[in-house]
């Protein structure tokens, strides 16, 4: 008996070493997944963690840029809703691209790519190797909460920025679902970007990056540093940040070349041109799955005739002609655009597939003109006008600096503020700013930041106002995320 | 004697060494017995030992020996056939035989002895000896016998202490000639066991479902178990893929390679106590398959043959138009401005139409003329041969096939060892000229015992595969425009169904006659011949089993198997065939442009498209390959005392499965160029930008560890209580420890009703036994994020160069990600009546699925707006019943009958998922809190327009509306038809035999389901189409909206008009489209003649046998809507076949 108790015992022995053995056992990977053990995967990691839809299409419709083409949208288009509720300031929820949930959904997605990797280089041992992609991380994460602070919160104002509602401001990777997240302010959401945007833009490498013109690269770290202390009116800083963007401050040879190789290249080369990484203006360029470059053309509200006539042929104070290649398509005159935007189709199927474009989240243009803004705001009228004279010299037909050349004086006359030229001035770069960037939903961001009101009329002829403080600018906050507790914005 | 003894039945010696053995004397007669009569001892010297111990009561005296006399005789079954391996037992003089291959037994017994005899699988016999020297016994097969045992593939457990929901299913009752799948066998034969043939097609399995579905992302497929081994799928295929045919379907039963033929039997657990030492992986219920084993005796050989044929689908059968009625159809199109001969030249797909254009458009030089007149008369000539046509597409691409199957099977043995061989070869020319099928398998199966404590056993099986099929590639979905679409369709049967009798597959000449399809030349009878799937899988098995006895109540058993098993499926499409074409198809710079197989190169933004592959034809490769290990060590204690019985069986297991799966895209083969490859560099710069790799290769690790107890006890023969607890560990979660384990448990028990003295002598009952049973249960949900999931994934750059290698965010981490869990609680009752000639058995159960996975809609803050989580809860009940009886048994005439019924119903009680409309209706159903699982909704169909017959429905707004966003959230307006799967299952069948003839029909049937019907509604049709003859019936003057709800053809400039509405393709998921999906099939009928045995023992043969069978010959029943189409087929194109037709010759030879 007892030998076979022995017997018996000697089994269950072995049975047990399987029982510790059986967890080494089972930590193997299911499949094919990876993690972030090296700082090249870390690197890899964080070519997600830029936002992969696109704010064109609702900024650009809710815009002065937007007016009625007088033709309901087209089918190739597909969901028209996000161009007809953006320009009637119409909340809904929609999960189709170019609507603020699904570029509320992108902003967010890149925030997690960007914490975990973040998570991935604190856990690491040798944190210096990750040094450059933490830079990265820590601005791509800055960057996309300040887009979503800037679409979904009241606009930066020091006097309530303490009070205003913020956006979840997110440091770590979600692991539970649907854990609690808080509004807080907007306050606090400028000081973590801040916060993130000083300890990352030091640690930018640009040796680190494979392609550098998707990366947080040192020009682009720098200006978004720059749009980011414009919005927060720390105009110092801002000057700042967009003096080191070009070594130099050679803006001239990196605008894009619109008066001299693009002005004969074919509208397909110009498409190519615009999103293209190999143009120098191009600083950031985001993957970005968008319809804007198929829908913009067949949308009921965009660029028509009057405004195309308003912002590009009514004269400017260079009284010379602008360079911009204005088309129009088919037989309605109000169907404006120009060739911006190339779209790849990426097929997931025979007949079927995701378009992605390539926007450009910032441009050589943008440092350009932030540089001026905050010259004029900090006083050094002089060197706001040679930077818009660096601009123009790109953009006139035949420019010739003796007659197309514009001063303060000038400035002043044309906008009859000899009172004041700083409003001159800086109306004169809004300007710019607005035939520069049609088309890009960089209007919006100037209407915000500028508080400029503006005027919708629908197709029924009803009128839209929307005043400079109107509570309709800020986006509504997406239904499901108002279901899981966060506070609407107000209306 | 109890079913211990079934559990020893071991071939073992006669115990030569054991000192609790016989006595030597009683052991030199034994073993002269032994050698005198040449009949197998198959006994262990313990049940010697232990019968010597415990004599039986009531027995006489032991009596000297020089008093026993030799009994001899002869034992055979109801038919009349000898029964080897019979165990008899002499009640006093102690002395036991086996039945030699003639079923003869000789004994030693006292003249007033009482012989026992019994038979696995038959019910036990006593006989008085009587002083008579000579005793013929007929022993009755006794399925529901008393001493049967539930094989779980853990434990063999006597019958009547098993209190669990179990059926079994002897290999030779459920086998149909001609069926090579043995999952499809089990159709109508088991209660509660739901077998529907979504495609019949060689290799493809059916879906399955054990007592319904548990989960709602999972497959819901129950647990397949070879001789004790679980059986991995090469391939995991999900429950909506099986339906798809996609070639992977023909490639994922891992159980098309077992031959039917060596199949002993078969056990479907159902319930919680059935399936308790499964634990974590039989949520869905486990089906055990037991395969031949040797036997001792003489050698025997068995020969089984089918020959059949599978009859050619005919029109007559569907309700397609014949060219006539066709070209009339076509004449209104072309009225109606769609087939504008300015227009048609450059469509993708021409017919009839398209080639007049074609034709009026080419100069010929030689006649200076063109190849036709543009007059009246020309083109009404070139038509009129066309409107006669009346191609039966049927017979151009389908053949009354021969199919055959030969299994030669070898069986015999020693004491010391047994082994049965089996060879087994198929080969199908198949039904369409596309298929073909060979397959080869081999079984061998060995037992060896060392020892009286030791013994071993090996098997080792294989199957190789070699299969054709049509060229095709997987199926995507489409959920913009609502469709299922795969390019490059040429599926024989759906061609046939959709293809226009116009067209015409030869010229007057007898040469194959093209037309255009993707802008190129398309003949279906080429295409089929250069455009091929050629599949072939290698599958080996290896496994071993050791059991050692270390004391008379304790027993150490190991199992071990490896597996490795390859699939590889290679496209051959060649240079001419339609497909490799179309990537050349580049007449004018508009078919150019509009050609999505060439090549827009970003990098050259002025240039035309450009042509990718020059020359050759595609050689893709996509393999799948399986390395699985399986090990087990367990112990089991068995001991009586008294009237109590305790079993107690403690184990540990653990699986190792890494599956492969690698890919290769070739370009530019060139078949008919001895095999050259020359490709084209544009090709790979195209796949780079577009992140199609060429070639790729994936793996997965599935690892596994259990642990397991159960304890049986049994009181008085009466009361039996049973527990068992298992933990599961596995990797798939993901690295997480925290979700790694599970445990799970179950209780039951069972009452032997008839042998309480209040019972024990009603005569008319023979058995009464209750169940009850309560436990959980569980299985590995669709999820594997208890870590964060990230993959490698390429940028998606427009240009190559900048393009880098990523990595995403797949999942989040969800920490609380656990096991899809059940409770299921099951009572039952068995009873045998009438000296077991009405059997019947009844199930109730209730199920209570929880912590099952479903997408649920987050705030989006965490950086994932739908999550996967433990949270939905499923409830589902049902019953089962079997009715089996023996009307008539006598020698002559015998009627036998068995009815299974199964009801099924569930319903999701917590879901919060956010389903698209398109997901709701389309054919396989959706998932909808409080409805059930693969629910069919539909789009409200509200009649047609007044004045242009277009449909309308109610949209996603509440309003009537011809448009619909199919990508839409707000499902609230869908009218709900009912369940895809349908709540009602069974099967009943009737053999008859008189003599040595017997006929066995089998129906099956099926009720509370719906399903869609085919899509042939759309918004424009080319002149390839076919059209079912709904279409006499459809809308064409203004106020036919009142008679008839088929829309009308469209015009041409209200189909410009229409925007993005999609109404006729909304029109086929709309009420206006759904049938009941209840039918009764008569499955199977089959006439047996079995020769007498005087008249082949002639010609030295033991056994033959003829059967003439026919399986799926009609529908009895089925909703007059369905037209043609089978209910359960879904047409999915690719390589799925419906059920055929199938006629078999049989041919049973023992030697």
């Amino acid at each position: 008996m007892m030998k076979n108790i022995i017997k018996a015992g000697v089994l269950m022995c072995t049975g047990m070493m399987l029982l510790t053995a059986c967890n080494k056992y089972l930590e193997v990977d299911p499949d094919n997944r990876t993690t972030l053990d090296t700082p090249d995967k870390v690197a890899q990691m964080l070519t997600s963690a830029y936002p992969a839809s696109d704010y064109i299409c609702f900024s650009e419709s809710m815009s002065d840029n937007a007016g009625d083409r007088g033709h309901s949208g087209d089918q190739y288009s597909g969901d028209l809703l996000v161009n007809i509720n953006a320009y009637k300031f119409i909340d809904y929820a929609s999960t189709n691209p170019g609507s603020p949930d699904v570029y509320w959904q992108g902003c967010y997605q890149a925030i997690a790519a960007a914490n975990q990797a973040l998570d991935a280089i604190n856990k690491a041992a040798n944190q210096t190797a990750y040094k450059s992609y933490k830079g990265e991380a820590l601005l791509a994460r800055a960057y996309a909460h300040f887009m979503l602070v800037t679409f979904f919160s009241k606009t930066y104002d020091p006097a309530t920025a303490a009070n205003d509602p913020g956006i979840p401001y997110v440091l770590a990777p979600e692991k539970t679902i649907n854990p609690a997240y808080e509004r807080k302010t907007v306050k606090y959401v400028y000081e973590m970007i801040e916060k993130d945007l000083a300890e990352g833009l030091p640690l930018i490498d640009n040796s680190a990056y494979k392609v550098p013109s998707f990366h947080f690269n040192k020009a682009a770290a720098n200006a978004f540093a720059a749009r980011f202390y414009l919005f927060k009116k720390d105009y110092a800083k801002a000057l700042t940040y967009s003096s080191q963007v070009f070594p130099g401050n050679n803006f001239k040879d990196n605008l894009r070349p619109l008066n001299t190789t693009l002005s004969t290249a074919t509208r397909a080369e110009r498409k190519a041109a615009f999103t293209s990484p190999d143009s120098k203006s191009n600083l950031l360029l985001a993957t970005t799955g968008s319809t804007w470059a198929r829908a913009w053309l067949g949308y009921q509200y965009g660029l028509n005739e009057a405004i195309a006539g308003n912002v590009f042929y009514s004269g400017n104070i260079t009284k010379g002609s602008l360079a911009y290649n204005i088309f129009y398509y088919g037989s309605n005159n109000n169907d404006r655009g120009i060739e911006k935007w190339l779209e790849n189709f990426v097929y997931t199927g025979p007949d079927i597939g995701n378009p992605y474009i390539y926007v450009p989240l910032f441009t050589a243009e943008e440092v350009l003109f932030n540089h001026a803004e905050a010259s004029a705001r900090t006083g050094d009228f002089n060197t706001a006008m040679a930077d818009l004279n660096i601009y123009y010299s790109t953009r006139v037909v035949s420019y010739d600096p003796a007659f197309n050349g514009i001063t303060l004086d000038k400035v002043t006359a044309y906008y009859n503020k000899a009172a004041d030229p700083l409003g001159a001035t800086v109306q004169a770069i809004l300007d710019v700013r607005r035939s520069e960037f049609m088309q890009e939903g960089m209007r919006w961001m100037d209407i915000l930041r500028n508080k400029l009101p503006l005027t919708h009329i629908d197709d029924k002829g009803a009128v839209i106002n929307i005043s400079a403080d109107d509570p309709r600018k800020v986006l509504q906050i997406p239904q499901e995320a108002q279901a899981n507790g966060l506070a609407p914005n107000s209306r | 004697m109890n079913m211990d003894f079934y559990r020893t039945f071991r071939i073992g010696n006669v115990c030569m060494s054991t000192k609790s053995c016989v006595r030597p004397a009683a052991m030199a007669k034994q073993l002269s017995l032994v050698i005198t009569t040449a009949f197998i001892l198959v006994l262990t010297a313990n049940r010697v030992a232990t019968a010597q111990q415990n004599p039986v009561k009531g027995g006489a005296a032991f009596t000297a020996r020089d008093s026993s006399i030799i009994v001899s005789g002869k034992v055979s079954d109801e038919k009349g056939n000898a029964l080897p391996g019979v165990v008899v037992r002499a009640a006093n003089s102690k002395k036991a035989a086996v039945t030699g291959s003639l079923g003869e037994f000789s004994i030693a017994a006292t003249p007033n002895d009482r012989l026992a005899f019994t038979f696995i699988g038959y019910a036990a016999v006593v006989k008085n000896v009587d002083g008579s020297k000579h005793l013929d016994v007929i022993m009755k097969q006794g399925a529901k016998g008393l001493n049967e045992v539930i094989v779980t593939g853990f434990q063999e457990i006597d019958k009547r202490k098993f209190a669990g929901a179990s059926t079994r299913l002897k290999a030779e009752d459920i086998r149909m000639d001609g069926t090579t799948d043995i999952s499809r066998a089990l159709e109508g034969k088991a209660a509660g066991v739901s077998i529907q043939s979504v495609s019949a097609t060689f290799g493809s399995a059916p879906k399955v479902r054990i007592r319904g579905v548990t989960s709602l992302t999972g497959e819901n497929k129950p647990l397949w178990v070879v001789d004790g081994i679980a059986l991995e799928d090469v391939i995991d295929v999900s429950n909506d893929q099986l339906s798809s045919g996609d070639p992977s379907t023909l490639l994922a039963s891992s159980v098309a390679g077992l031959n039917m033929n060596d199949v002993e039997d078969i056990y479907i657990l159902k319930d919680a106590a059935a399936t308790s030492l499964y634990g974590a992986r039989a949520m869905n219920g486990v089906v055990v398959i037991n395969t031949k084993k040797g036997r001792s005796g003489k050698m025997t050989t068995n020969y089984t043959g089918n020959f059949s044929t599978q009859l050619r689908p005919s029109y007559n059968n569907f309700n397609i138009m014949n060219s006539a009625e066709q070209m009339s159809v076509d004449a209104e199109i072309a009225r109606k401005g769609l087939f504008n001969l300015a227009d048609i030249g450059n469509n993708a797909d021409k017919g009839v139409y398209g080639k007049m254009y074609d034709r009026l458009q080419t100069y010929d030089p030689a006649t200076g003329k063109f190849l036709l007149e543009n007059t009246q008369a020309g083109r009404s000539a070139y038509l009129q041969r066309y409107a006669l046509a009346n191609t039966n597409w049927f017979n151009v691409l389908f053949r009354n096939s021969l199919i055959q199957e030969h299994t030669i099977s070898l069986s015999g043995g020693s004491e010391k060892m047994q082994s049965y061989f089996s060879a087994g070869f198929y080969n199908d020319n198949g039904w369409t000229v596309a298929d073909k099928v060979k397959r080869f398998t081999f079984n061998s199966q060995n037992n060896y015992t060392f020892s009286d404590k030791l013994s071993a056993g090996l098997i080792a099986t294989g199957s190789v595969r070699q299969q054709e099929a049509p060229g095709t590639v997987a199926r995507s979905t489409d959920a913009f425009y609502g469709k299922m679409t795969r390019d490059f369709d040429i599926n024989p049967y759906n061609y046939a169904l959709n293809t226009s009798r116009a067209l015409t597959a030869y010229t007057d000449n007898g040469d194959l006659e093209y037309f255009t399809r993707n802008y190129a030349p398309f003949n279906v009878l080429n295409e089929l011949q250069n455009n091929r799937l050629k599949l072939s899988v290698l599958d080996l098995k290896l496994q071993g089993n050791l059991s050692y006895r270390i004391t008379k109540h304790l027993r150490y058993d190991f199992l071990g198997a490896i597996r490795y098993a390859k699939t590889s499926q290679e496209d051959l499409v060649n240079e001419n065939s339609n497909k490799a074409q179309a990537y050349r198809a580049a007449a004018n710079a508009v078919i150019a442009n509009a050609n999505r197989f060439l090549y827009k190169d970003p990098d050259n933004p002025n240039a035309f498209p450009q042509i990718v592959l020059p020359t050759g034809g595609l050689y893709n490769r996509n393999e799948n390959s399986l390395t699985n290990y399986n090990f087990r060590n367990s112990l089991n204690y068995t001991q009586t005392f008294g009237k109590h019985d305790l079993n107690i069986l403690v184990g540990q297991e653990v699986k190792y499965a890494n599956r492969q799966n690698a890919l290769n895209t070739g370009y530019g083969y060139q078949y008919d160029y001895g095999g050259s490859v020359l490709p084209n560099y544009l090709v790979f710069k195209q796949a780079s930008e577009a992140n199609l790799p060429y070639f790729g290769m994936q793996q997965t690790y599935d690892r596994y560890a259990a642990f397991y107890a159960t304890a049986g006890y049994t009181y008085n023969s009466r009361y039996n209580f049973t527990g068992a607890v298992r933990t599961d560990g596995s990797n798939r979660l993901g690295k997480s420890p925290s979700a790694r384990w599970l445990p799970t448990w179950s209780l039951s028990g069972a009452w032997n009703l008839d042998q309480e003295n209040f019972l024990k002598d009603a005569g008319k009952l023979n058995m009464l036994k209750l169940r009850a049973s309560y436990g959980l249960t569980a299985d590995l949900g669709s999820a594997t994020n208890s870590a964060a999931i990230l993959k490698a994934q390429n940028t998606y750059r427009q240009y190559a160069r900048v393009i880098e290698s990523g990595i995403q965010i797949v999942d989040l981490e969800n920490a609380d990600l656990t096991w899809e869990k059940q409770y299921s609680l099951n009572v039952g009752v068995d009873a045998a009546f009438f000296n077991n000639r009405l059997t019947t058995s009844i199930d109730l159960y209730r199920k209570k699925g929880f912590d099952l996975i479903a997408g649920i809609k987050t705030s989006g803050i965490g950086g994932q707006d739908v999550r996967v989580a433990n949270y939905a809860d499923l409830s589902s009940k049902g019953a089962e019943v079997t009715i089996g009886a023996d009307i008539i048994r006598s020698m002559d005439v015998g009627w036998k009958t068995n009815l299974t019924f199964g009801y099924n119903k569930n319903e999701i009680t917590n879901a919060k998922n956010t389903p698209i409309i398109f997901d709701q209706v389309k054919p396989e159903g959706g998932n909808k809190e409080g409805y059930p699982v693969s629910s069919l909704f539909s789009l409200k169909y509200k009649g047609l327009e007044n004045n242009t017959g277009i449909p309308l429905f109610v949209n996603e707004a509440g309003e009537v509306s011809r448009k619909i966003n199919l990508q839409d959230i707000e499902t609230k307006y869908l009218v709900y038809e009912g369940p895809v799967d349908p709540p009602v299952t069974g099967g009943f069948s009737n053999t008859f035999r008189y003599k040595s003839l017997s006929l066995n029909i089998l129906l099956t049937y099926q009720a509370g389901n719906k399903i869609r019907l085919n899509p042939v509604f759309k918004s424009t049709y080319s002149d390839l189409d076919a059209f079912p003859r709904e279409f006499l019936d459809r809308w064409s003057l203004s106020g036919d909206q009142k008679i008839t709800n088929v829309p009308s053809i469209l015009d041409a400039l209200t189909n410009y008009r229409m925007t993005d509405a999609y109404p006729y393709n909304n029109y086929n998921y709309s009420s206006a489209r759904v049938a009941d999906g209840g039918f009764i099939r008569v499955k199977y009928v089959a006439l047996s003649y079995v020769l007498p045995p005087r008249m082949i023992k002639n010609i030295g043969l033991n056994n033959l046998s003829l059967t003439a069978s026919a399986s799926n010959l009609w529908l009895l029943y089925s909703e007059s809507k369905l037209r043609g189409q089978d209910p359960e087929f879904f047409n999915a194109g690719g390589v799925a076949q419906p059920l055929q037709r199938q006629l078999v010759m049989s041919l049973k030879v023992g030697l």
